[in-house]
């Protein structure tokens, strides 16, 4: 895997006549909730606090936050999206678009070659097409419980007392890969448990539990079809093991995101972008 | 053994490994002598599916719905059943293979409710490694996951398709209706194959298919002696070899084989499972990804499967070869009331209890297994019913879920805890207190 | 006359459960009512001998379990909902059931409406499930059979003059319903792809006598007040049983407007995109969905495939799908 600079953060390389049109992106989520206030090219403040099970209120203060980070006026803001889960309560937004949509768009704004992003989450996960313009084309999302989602992964992690953050360095270790027969979590759970008592290597174990969840979501990839570059977002793609599965089963080179930008707030970037070009147009 | 093309080598090689294996183990035995025949029929199957690529003779696909007679009657015409690669990578070759068929196919959009067996058969197509079809012919039975692979593989192998319909019910009227279209069915084929229908060949045919019928009949006889004489895992294999080989050599003698086997070990008194304890009748799919489960379950429950849904041959089966006009009705009786599960699924539910009830009697069963192919809706359907006739004539009946093709589904572990817990709390103390 | 709110909200109310007041005046008045599934069946043949042919549907349905104990969770909710009906009596209103081998959870439903139903009268129609002429005669010959059961059992004769009056009765609702349905090619459309399910849902359940009139006042009023809303996208909703306006509604909510409900219509009423459902273990629908996801892939028409389960309202992330859907076609 490759890591990208980022174009988008350097306004001056990218485009050289700034922009001073001030837009926002409002992401509101299952658990957190993000803000990213967009000036020209630049990303003026961000804010990602937690969801509460009042979305408007929560979109009102991530939204607050991000205006003070950035010292920007309320006024000044010309266009807001709202996405998520709670896209359609985001109260001061001048329209909501779907999470796939700003998911792809902001992907494409940090990475301008992606022409296809997948997304690993905790929830689910999405396999994204963009043309040129990072504008959405076709996409799939998993509909088979949690397999092939991070939340697998979590599950089986905390029964064999590791850390999720820790399965990436075992996959390195010394050892076969098993073979997981297993796509529901909770049989996948006993049966990576067997296996550890059987004296199988923790790292053949890791790397079975990697390659049952590179071929889940090479499932969903190859349906959408994976046109290069190919940029994976979520918080899976920390996980090397994953990643080198998932290059070999669906055979292209996966690139990351910058590495100083946070990919949790990814979606509101997108809606920020999408509001920008809504005031540009 | 002509083996062309890195991608069929892989594939095939897993299927040639597996049957050679098993023919280098078995062929000393003489206890092995039905398994044997099995296997030497299987590596014919294989032969059929490399030869097209060598003699460039049209190739006709059809589905685990119907025999291959009618095909077999134009001359110079390879037949070839869709679901053949996955069948021998369960049952010889290696199961990883059958997985990746499957996910091949439900990547490429066909539901995960789909029975595996067909989405393994679409994920062959897709693969590429199965000949090339003239085109294919099929039957809407047993089920409707054929329904939803048999214009799947057409479409994707971009190959013309003649779908015979299965009525409900089985009288002169539906055999008729049947009649007509197979008949309707060889210009078809003809027509696509480039190849000459040979009623003389037929005929031929049809005096195959009925001697090998003869052998299934008398096999399922000498079956029913206590201790059953065979071991368990043979019966789950005729399925294969009856859609395969019906009206082949190959058939009369694999099926002549297991008849005869039965018969000397029978009359020798021997018993597949010494010291047997229970026998079971295994009401649906066969646990093919894993046949040593079978090993297993004879070796440590002491107990056997003297019948199942996939070994028992129906009686409707006889073709009469008197004229053209009787064959073509022989063959249309075959496809509605012969063909394991058309025979008991697409009709009233009571063909299915029926079934049911004749092979508890008549094979002496101490418990019914109902074996829950995860994809099986027409049976599942049935379930409560067939709980309810269970609980009426008082034999126990142990229901659960997995997938014939897909350990993923239910592992074999699984299956054989659910079997002894069943065995140990129900059927051993209902044995003994019945003494 | 009424007006299309009136008349759109006693549809509502008709569709919302098994009995509604169409049916209940029929039945007070002393005729008769035979419960039908799918469409494969000849409704004239009914209305023939003076018998209301009922479609019969899940609908009002809370819980199937009572279904599921005799046909397992692995068929599909439609099936296992309308028979959780039948089993619990609240369709005893009918006086008997027609049902066909469109499907296996269809045909085992079947066993269980004779074998624990036990209406006064049942018939299994074996359509053919091949999609040929060929076999038409065997649909007409199997016909026949329909006819000669409903004869024996109600004690009546479908004669020509009968058959062909109702066959013109029919005919009339037809021609309005299509009147109807064929006002969405107008853009804006004045009927939305919800309120137009919910007319033909309802018109299966009304009586020919009682329904005539309702739709005559739906087309009139509609004429004249003209088209809706724009929508931003104009879609086409193909594949399996679809009797629920919520699932339409939920596409709808998003934007894009449901012109039509089958594919064939899709480029007559000059669509953006398709949304192809289906419910979930149906294998019919299944290979359906596969080959339709691949030939608009290729001729380059947009395609959202949804599974569903009947009665059960379309979650947050297939709303989601439904807006990405509309935004990757750039509505």
């Amino acid at each position: 895997m490759t890591n990208c600079s980022i174009p988008s953060l350097q306004p001056e390389t990218r485009n050289p006549k700034p922009e001073t049109v001030i837009v926002a992106g409002v992401d509101i989520g299952s658990t957190t909730s993000k803000a990213v206030i967009l000036q020209g090219h630049r990303i003026a403040g961000t804010f990602i606090g937690p969801s509460s099970t009042n979305p408007t209120k929560t979109a009102e203060e991530v939204f607050r936050k991000a205006l003070e980070e950035a010292r920007i006026e309320r006024n000044e803001v010309r266009h807001i999206v709202g996405t998520g889960y709670g896209r359609a309560r985001v109260a001061f937004a001048n329209e909501n678009i779907s999470e796939i949509s700003c998911h792809g768009k902001g992907a494409h704004f940090l990475v301008p070659t992606v022409r296809t992003v997948i997304d690993i989450g905790g929830q689910d996960t999405k396999v994204i097409s963009v043309d040129a313009q990072g504008r959405l084309q076709d996409f799939g999302v998993n509909d088979k419980c949690a397999a092939g989602t991070g939340r697998f992964l979590d599950f089986i992690a905390g029964s064999l007392g590791l850390k999720v953050s820790d399965l990436g360095r075992h996959h390195f270790e010394t050892g076969e890969p098993v073979t997981i027969s297993h796509m529901c979590s909770v049989f996948a759970e006993s049966e990576v448990i067997n296996l550890i008592n059987e004296g199988a290597p923790l790292a053949s174990v890791v790397k079975g539990l990697h390659l049952s969840v590179a071929s889940r979501i090479n499932s969903i990839a190859r349906r959408v079809g994976l046109v290069p570059e190919v940029v994976i977002t979520g918080g899976v793609a920390k996980n090397p093991g994953v990643i080198k599965c998932l290059e070999e089963k669906l055979e292209v080179e996966l690139k990351s995101l910058p590495g100083d930008f946070d990919p949790q707030l990814i979606g509101a970037l997108g809606a920020a972008v999408i509001a920008a070009e809504k005031v540009n147009k | 053994m002509a083996i062309l093309g890195k991608e069929r080598f892989e594939d095939l090689e897993a299927i040639h490994e597996g049957i050679t294996g098993m023919l280098e183990i078995y062929k000393e035995d003489p206890a092995s002598r039905g398994l044997n025949a099995y296997f030497k029929a299987f590596s014919q199957l294989v032969e059929n599916l490399c030869r097209p690529f060598d003699d460039k003779q049209p190739v006709v696909w059809y589905n685990l719905g119907m025999s291959p007679e009618l095909i077999l009657a134009l001359e110079d015409v390879h037949n070839i059943p869709i679901e053949a690669y996955p069948a021998l990578q369960n049952i010889v070759g290696d199961v990883n293979f059958t997985l990746d068929y499957i996910d091949r196919a439900e990547a490429h959009g066909l539901p995960p409710e789909v029975c595996s067996v067909d989405k393994a058969g679409v994920g062959a197509v897709l693969k590429g490694i199965m000949p090339k079809p003239s085109c294919i012919l099929g039957v809407n039975t047993p089920c409707d996951s054929q329904l939803a692979a048999l214009p799947s593989v057409a479409e994707i192998a971009e190959a013309p398709m003649f779908l015979i319909d299965i009525p409900y019910l089985y009288g002169e009227r539906e055999v008729e209706y049947v009649a007509r279209q197979i008949r309707d069915a060889i210009p078809f084929l003809e027509k696509h194959t480039g190849r000459k229908f040979s009623w003389e060949r037929f005929r031929e045919i049809c005096l195959r298919a009925n001697r090998m019928s003869e052998n299934l009949l008398a096999w399922n006889e000498f079956r029913k002696a206590v201790p059953c004489p065979q071991i368990s895992k043979i019966i789950c294999l005729m399925v294969p070899l009856f859609i395969t080989f019906a009206g082949t050599e190959t058939g009369v003698v694999t099926a002549a084989e297991l008849a005869a086997e039965a018969r000397e070990r029978s009359e020798r008194g021997e018993a597949a499972v010494e010291g047997e304890k229970i026998r079971a009748v295994w009401y649906q799919d066969p646990v093919w990804f894993d046949l040593q489960f079978y090993d297993w379950m004879e070796s440590e429950l002491k107990m056997v499967i003297p019948m199942d849904l996939f070994g028992y041959h129906a009686p409707e089966g006889m073709i009469d070869v008197s004229s053209r006009e009787s064959m073509i009705r022989g063959l249309a009786h075959r496809f509605i009331r012969v063909m394991p599960m058309s025979r008991q699924f697409k009709g009233p539910i009571e063909w299915y209890l029926n079934d049911y009830l004749t092979l508890c009697r008549e094979y002496k069963a101490d418990f019914g297994i109902f074996a829950g192919h995860v994809a099986c809706k027409h049976a599942w359907g049935g379930l409560g019913l067939l709980k309810e006739k269970s609980r009426e004539i008082g034999m126990p009946l142990l229901v659960f879920e997995f997938d014939m093709f897909d350990p993923r589904v239910t592992p074999v572990e699984s299956i054989q805890d659910q079997i002894t817990q069943f065995v140990n709390n129900v059927v051993l103390p209902r044995m003994e207190s019945k003494k | 006359m009424k007006d299309k709110q009136e008349i759109l909200e006693i549809f509502g109310q008709v569709i919302s459960g098994p009995m509604n007041r169409y049916v209940s005046r029929w039945k007070d008045s002393g005729n008769k009512i035979v419960g039908y599934y799918c469409s494969y069946i000849p409704e004239e043949l009914f209305t023939a001998l003076g018998v209301f042919p009922y479609r019969i549907r899940g609908a009002g349905s809370k819980d199937s379990s009572v279904a599921d104990a005799y046909l397992s969770a692995r068929l599909c909710t439609f099936v296992r909902h309308s028979l959780a009906l039948a089993l619990s009596g609240e369709l005893d209103f009918l006086d008997g059931v027609v049902s066909l081998n469109s499907c296996d959870h269809i045909r085992r439903g079947f066993d269980l409406w004779k074998i624990k139903v036990k209406p006064k009268f049942s018939y299994f129609i074996s359509v053919p499930r091949v999609q040929d002429d060929r076999v038409l005669f065997w649909f007409e010959e199997e016909m026949e059979g329909l006819k000669k059961a409903l004869e024996d059992h109600f004690g009546k004769k479908v004669t020509p003059e009968g058959l062909s009056s109702a066959i013109t009765l029919h005919n009339r609702a037809r021609i309005l319903l299509k009147e109807l349905l064929d006002l969405r090619k107008m853009d804006p459309a004045p009927l939305s792809g919800a309120e137009a399910l919910t007319v033909s849902v309802a018109s299966q359940l009304i009586p020919e006598r009682d329904l005539i009139p309702l739709l005559e006042d739906l087309l009139a009023g509609l004429k004249k007040s003209g088209g809706g809303q724009p929508a931003r996208a104009r879609l086409v909703v193909a594949g399996g049983e679809l009797d629920e306006p919520q699932f339409i509604r939920n596409i709808e909510e998003q934007g894009g407007q449901v012109v039509a409900d089958d594919v064939c219509f899709a480029i007559r009423f000059k669509a953006d995109g398709i949304i192809f459902q289906r419910m979930k273990f149906c294998d019919i629908w299944a290979g359906e969905s596969h080959n339709m996801f691949w030939r608009m892939k290729k001729a380059g028409i947009p395609i959202l495939v949804l599974d569903r389960e009947y009665l059960v309202p379309a979650s947050g992330q297939v709303q989601t799908r439904v807006q990405a859907f509309l935004e990757s076609m750039g509505k």
